[in-house]
């Protein structure tokens, strides 16, 4: 029996599965075309877009679909950058944003002449909570045009201080870009952002990125179509995918708070049982973090080797240890709070209606987390060290 | 694949080998072996105060630190050299049973 406890990319919510497959018949055509299969394409795509929106609590014409999240956040970076290019090129965020913020924006800086196009990574403490301080003071060095920061941590859970940190922003007038990939339909939705990014994914909905740009926010991409996507993508979305989004949008929202709930006494249990483990670090805020993620590193235990043992005994689980990772370096959001990168285990827990089990499967992990901890280090004949 | 040298036949670096002080050669070994293999040492050798580990795995740069902490230790530092990274601990006597 599988129990799958990374739900960080899918499965579906079985309603969006279905609308998915419904609109592979109702919604192939191209929304641009004229005739009448296009036409109702279009009308699907609309209606796609006003659920997304009227979640979001945003108007239509402020949100617009790109391929996937992380393509979306870097376009929305990107576009605050472009539409302030006379005023500076810097970029500010947090240690522990998404690669597509800090790999790009070390790109940019590592371009160029020194000091031209600079990124301020602002520290996190050890629970990953940007260092409000230092995140002030970096927002108000000249040439600093925009602030990335995430509503929750993907990967630990912890949320940010979003109102703080954009209230920090405003004397200099740098637009917030807000990253909720992790947060959106686990969360209450973020209010406080200039820019705001999601993906489908994180609410049981297949990879769609979502770029909101609030009316009045100086943003601009020099690749921008103004017919496709309101001149925040050069391609119109795949209607279907779209579709599937706004359904799983749907689904979630109706009990949401009730999901919330329930993944959140559940993370507590694991929480709960990894802190009995020998020598086991429970990483991310214990309180203020997203209900369904939770993640833990165990002293001596090789990454590799632990998501192996509970992958044979029927547990799919994530890690953020160097060695499962294609780059051999380890997960820089657990490197920059400051704890131990080696046997990390991390479970992001499937909404309940994608995985009606759910609870049985985390009260059967909770049953395997120390004996499966022990085994593993057993064998590397470190138990005791 | 290097072996843990033992701290009388371990190579020479800074101040050299006493009963107090080590080098230990972690090269080349991915965590998380060198935090293993630098808990063994402190294990197997109670007088030890310093020691001086030599790696190339990225993770060390994260890892010697938070075992220090979880172990009570102090860290003290790193520097890189050519191809590898010097990390520097201060054993703390009882250490695990000091560890807060």
């Amino acid at each position: 029996m599988r129990r799958m406890l990374d739900a960080a990319s899918g499965p579906l919510h079985p309603v969006a599965r279905e609308t998915l497959l419904a609109a592979l018949d109702a919604g192939w055509a191209d929304p641009a075309r004229l005739y009448a299969e296009a036409r109702a394409a279009r009308a699907l795509l609309d209606r796609a877009r006003e659920v997304i929106a009227d979640g979001l609590g945003v108007r239509p014409g402020e949100v617009s679909l790109l391929p996937s999240g992380p393509t979306a956040l870097s376009r929305a970076v990107d576009g605050v950058l472009h539409a302030a290019r006379r005023r500076g090129a810097g970029t500010v965020a947090s240690a522990v944003e998404h690669s597509a913020v800090l790999v790009e924006g070390r790109a940019r800086a590592s371009m160029g002449t020194a000091g031209e196009a600079p990124l301020a990574e602002v520290p996190v403490d050890s629970v990953g909570r940007v260092d409000l301080t230092a995140w002030g003071e970096a927002v108000t060095r000249p040439g600093m045009v925009v602030a990335a920061l995430q509503s929750a941590n993907g990967e630990v859970g912890t949320r940010q201080p979003l109102a703080a940190a954009r209230e920090l922003c405003s004397p200099s007038g740098i637009p917030l870009v807000v990253d909720a990939m992790a947060s959106l339909g686990r969360d209450d939705v973020p209010t406080d952002f200039d820019v705001l990014v999601g993906d489908g994914r994180s609410w049981g909905g297949p990879p769609l990125g979502v770029l909101v740009v609030r009316e009045g926010v100086r943003w601009h991409w020099p690749g921008a179509r103004a017919d496709v996507e309101h001149g925040r993508h050069d391609v119109t979305p795949w209607v279907p995918l779209a579709l599937a989004a706004a359904e799983a949008w749907q689904q979630t929202q109706a009990g949401r708070a009730k999901e919330a709930d329930g993944a959140r006494e559940l993370v507590t249990r694991v929480r709960a049982a990894a802190a009995l483990i020998p020598d086991t670090e429970v990483v991310g805020d214990a309180v203020d973090r997203l209900p369904h993620v939770v993640t833990f590193s165990s002293l001596y235990v090789d990454g590799e080797a632990v998501v192996d043992a509970f992958d044979r005994a029927g547990f799919a689980v994530a890690s953020g240890s160097a060695c499962t990772s294609s780059t051999l370096e380890p997960s820089h959001v657990l490197a920059a709070m400051g704890v131990l990168t080696h046997g990390n285990v991390r479970l992001v827990l499937p909404l309940e209606a994608v995985r009606p089990g759910r609870a049985d499967d985390v009260a059967a992990f909770v049953e395997a987390m120390a004996p499966t901890v022990h085994a593993v280090r057993s064998r590397a004949g470190v138990n005791g060290l | 694949m290097s072996r843990s040298p033992e701290p009388a036949d371990a190579g020479s670096v800074g101040t050299g080998e006493t009963d107090r002080e080590t080098v230990l050669d972690a090269r080349g070994l991915r965590c998380p072996l060198p935090v293993i293999r630098l808990a063994r040492l402190v294990s197997d050798h109670p007088a030890l105060q310093e020691v001086t580990v030599l790696t190339t795995d990225p993770a060390t740069a994260y890892d010697i630190p938070a075992w220090c902490r979880m172990r009570g230790h102090d860290y003290l530092g790193s520097r890189d050299c050519d191809g590898h990274t010097e990390h520097r601990v201060a054993v703390r006597p009882n250490g695990p049973a000091g560890a807060p």
